[in-house]
């Protein structure tokens, strides 16, 4: 059996050891109090680190996206603003309508009224956002609806100009216009004056795409956020008031200008409808976003949570340790000097 | 029995003290000398001189000795390997911070994304663009890191094969002094001490196992079985390769003309600085390579623009990420990651726009055929939902790269950061638990031959009080011979 012995180096060797440890723990434990977060967190987490920089990029995204869903729900309310303002212009022009119906020496109020709401809407059509305009589908630059021309010379009014002297030989603004026959100013109704306001036709008034803008409301969610003026509410609109206040109301005989009125009527329903339609279609999305950010600051909140539990320290944990290892260090310096003096050399 | 016998005796016990505390003293002084063993006086009968003699022994250990050696050598490596992988890591990994790979590539994709909400705005095709620049940068610096590494590593085991041929040639001295000693009959300590000391150094870079011989000396043997001294030191030859980029083969290790390093060596060496540093360059580092380069490939791929007319004829070109050296969609991944660059048509620092991005056109702004607006609308953003949709499609990495998991490019920038976090993970444990066996064994090793000097001092008083009674001896035996000779005279 050996008897257990021991090198002198090794007592003094291992103290130098252990104090190194202790200072680079001390060190760390620092360094962990300070920051709060792991000193090394590649080697703390090992493998899970990918976890860490996934979540931290997912963290990212949905930050992200809270930004671009904050401005397509101010571009949305700047929409629905606009169209509450176009849905009372059909209001009051239908209104209008109905009160010209009854009593025909409302006809050139009527007229005035339509003028001022055909302008409206080409102006709440062309409105904006911070540069993105609202209606124009996928383009996004204004003027997307063509103004209209007083003097018909050019545009959409040029056409219309164009069209009703085809039809009946004379301007709109001609005493000829009385001799208009109620049949025919429907059929001119329902055909040459109604084709620009339908599909084809609508590019001569409008820009705008028939695609409107989609937006990743939330990751793998998309909406569609934006409206287009090639939507029926707003040709219908536009054709009403372009009815009523370019084809020579204030001359045409009885009978024609009811046939107009008639038309007019249930033109201007059909455009609240369709107005309604799209302010519904909107609202949703609007409802989408608001619930996607919902669903994304909760998210959030559970991603912070994950990331700091991942990363960060206990701050009394850190804290405890550097006292205990500062405690630790001072027993290896006093155990040193008291080494040095434990030798037989002293006794001898 | 006479009294001249006596005295004889008495003679030889003075000179065995004097032998005695010589060497004491002489392990005293060496007490701190790491490495040292420490002599042992050990009394025999010496018939000739009809006395007692001493015969010296130092305690060598071998056992003990071979056990440190080997510890060491394992420390050593487990030490390299983690070194080398910080080394990446600080220029690459979780101690850069926000611009790892993975937080770029959540960018691009991030600003991406808010370019296609908001098509219009150019702000965020600029921010997608220098998010872009950043992901490109990073694996041109990833890739940048891995050459150097393994650059690096290879630079350092020519050092170290010079340190070994070195550490050989003066084995070989040391060796022939203990065969000369043990075949003379002298005392062979010394030169072995300066043995096991050049067997110390040799170990760190080498893993060794000392096998002794007949006539006292030792024969070394590398840890896959290939000799490398056996009374003469044997051949150890390396070249290096100049750097090493991706694809670049490095040598090996010939030791006696025998492969010591590659992969399918049967007699490879596994621990010790050299191996450490073999496997940084021809696994740590060739996977980093391949990650940045396939993901590069992947990345030039994803954003490639194709021919958008009814009756597709024009090639694939690349996009956003180009290769700097040629137009086209490369073939193949080596050595991309280095040469990946963004394409300056699109990259408003270098004179491009980065509407470019939405509309399509970044290959050949001039040419119809890349143009995905047809349109020209301000407010498309069905290219640029493409692009971000691009980083999650899924893409294939080899086993080459140890992302062989990852689904996507999103996904393997998360699992390269992992994995090398991972390395470094399993390295820091096992250059903490190698380093503290070694430190217990070389610890053991002190305890069982190093020197105590309470012991000593202890011995020396023992020798001392031998010393004394021969000196008392030597005294008496002179008044005994006084009185014969008043008796007699």
């Amino acid at each position: 059996m050996s008897r257990m012995r021991i090198s002198s180096s090794v007592p003094s060797e291992a103290l130098r050891q252990a104090v190194s440890a202790l200072t680079r723990a001390h060190d760390v434990a620092n360094r962990e109090m300070a920051s709060g977060l792991k000193a090394d967190i590649g080697v703390a987490l090992g493998e899970d680190y990918g976890r860490l920089t996934g979540d931290k990029a997912r963290l990212a995204a949905l930050d992200a996206l809270d930004a671009t869903d904050a401005l397509a729900a101010s571009r949305l309310a700047a929409t629905q603003s606009s169209l509450d303002q176009m849905k009372k212009g059909a209001e009051s022009l239908r209104g209008a309508l109905l009160a010209a119906r009854a009593s025909p020496q409302q006809r050139a109020g009527l007229v005035e009224t339509a003028r001022a709401v055909l302008a409206q809407t080409i102006s709440a059509l062309n409105a904006d956002a911070s540069g993105v305009a609202l209606f124009g589908g996928q383009r996004l630059d204004a003027p997307v609806v063509a103004a209209y021309d007083a003097t018909r010379a050019t545009g959409p009014a040029a056409d219309i100009a164009a069209a009703f002297q085809t039809a009946f030989g004379v301007t709109q603004d001609a005493p000829g216009v009385a001799a208009i026959s109620a049949a025919d100013m429907r059929s001119f109704l329902d055909s040459a004056f109604h084709a620009p306001f339908s599909p084809p036709g609508w590019s001569a008034w409008s820009r705008a795409t028939d695609a409107t803008m989609t937006t990743t409301v939330a990751p793998n969610e998309t909406a569609q956020t934006s409206a287009s003026a090639n939507e029926a509410g707003f040709r219908a609109l536009t054709e009403v008031a372009t009815m009523v206040a370019d084809l020579g109301a204030a001359h045409l005989n009885e009978a024609a200008f009811g046939a107009l009125v008639d038309k007019a009527i249930s033109v201007a329903s059909s455009a609240s409808d369709g107005l309604s339609a799209t302010q519904t279609r909107l609202g949703a999305a609007q409802q989408r976003i608001a619930d996607a950010q919902a669903a994304m600051q909760a998210t959030r909140q559970r991603l912070t949570l994950d990331i700091d539990a991942a990363q960060g320290v206990d701050p009394y944990d850190a804290a405890t340790r550097v006292n205990d290892l500062g405690a630790r260090l001072e027993q290896a310096y006093a155990l040193t000097t008291r080494l040095n003096r434990l030798s037989l050399l002293n006794y001898l | 029995m006479t009294l001249a016998t006596a005295l004889q005796t008495t003679r030889s016990s003075l000179a065995n003290a004097a032998i005695q505390s010589a060497l004491i003293s002489r392990n005293v002084a060496s007490a701190g000398q790491a490495g040292y063993a420490r002599r042992i006086a050990d009394l025999v009968n010496d018939p000739v001189a009809e006395g007692v003699g001493v015969a010296v022994r130092r305690i060598a250990e071998d056992a003990l000795r071979n056990a440190a050696l080997d510890a060491d050598s394992r420390a050593q490596g487990a030490q390299t390997t983690l070194d080398g992988l910080d080394r990446i890591d600080a220029v690459i990994g979780a101690q850069s911070g926000d611009d790892s790979l993975a937080a770029l590539f959540g960018r691009l994709k991030d600003s991406l994304t808010q370019y296609a909400n908001e098509p219009a705005r150019v702000a965020f095709g600029e921010a997608a663009m220098r998010a872009a620049g950043g992901v490109a940068r990073e694996l041109n610096r990833m890739s940048q890191a891995a050459t150097e590494l393994r650059s690096g590593a290879d630079a350092d085991i020519a050092d170290s094969v010079a340190n070994v041929n070195e550490l050989l040639a003066r084995f070989k001295a040391a060796n022939d002094a203990v065969v000369g000693a043990v075949g003379t009959g002298r005392n062979a300590s010394d030169a072995q001490d300066e043995r096991d000391a050049i067997l110390a150094e040799l170990s760190k870079e080498i893993g060794v196992a000392a096998r002794p011989q007949r006539n006292g000396g030792l024969a070394l043997y590398a840890d896959g079985g290939l000799t490398l001294f056996d009374r003469e030191p044997r051949r150890v030859e390396f070249r290096t390769s100049g750097p090493l980029v991706s694809g670049a083969q490095g040598a090996s290790v010939m030791i006696d003309g025998v492969d010591a390093t590659s992969a399918g060596s049967t007699m490879r060496v596994t621990t010790g600085r050299i191996a450490a540093l073999f496997a940084l360059r021809d696994e740590a580092g060739v996977a980093l390579q391949a990650q940045a380069d396939e993901t590069a490939l992947a990345l030039v791929e994803g954003f490639a623009e194709s021919d958008q007319r009814a009756a597709p004829s024009a090639p694939t070109l690349a996009g956003l990420f180009v290769d700097r050296l040629e137009p086209g969609v490369p073939a193949e991944a080596t050595g991309l990651a280095m040469r990946l660059a963004v394409n300056a048509n699109a990259d408003p620092a270098q004179g491009g726009e980065a509407t470019r991005l939405r509309d399509g056109g970044v290959s050949d702004p001039g040419n119809p055929a890349y143009l995905y607006n047809a349109a020209g609308v301000s407010g498309y953003s069905d290219r640029l939902r493409a692009l971000a949709g691009a980083l999650d499609a899924p893409a294939s990495f080899s086993s080459e790269s140890g992302v062989a998991g990852a689904t996507s490019l999103a996904d393997a920038a998360s699992a390269s950061a992992a994995w090398l976090a991972g390395a470094r993970r399993s390295a820091s444990a096992d250059a903490t638990r190698e380093t503290a066996v070694r430190d217990r064994t070389v610890e053991s090793l002190s305890n069982a031959r190093g020197v105590n000097v309470d012991e000593e001092l202890s011995r020396l008083l023992d020798v001392e009080r031998a010393y004394q009674a021969s000196a008392k001896l030597l005294t008496t035996l002179d008044d005994m011979f006084g009185s014969l000779l008043q008796a007699v005279g």
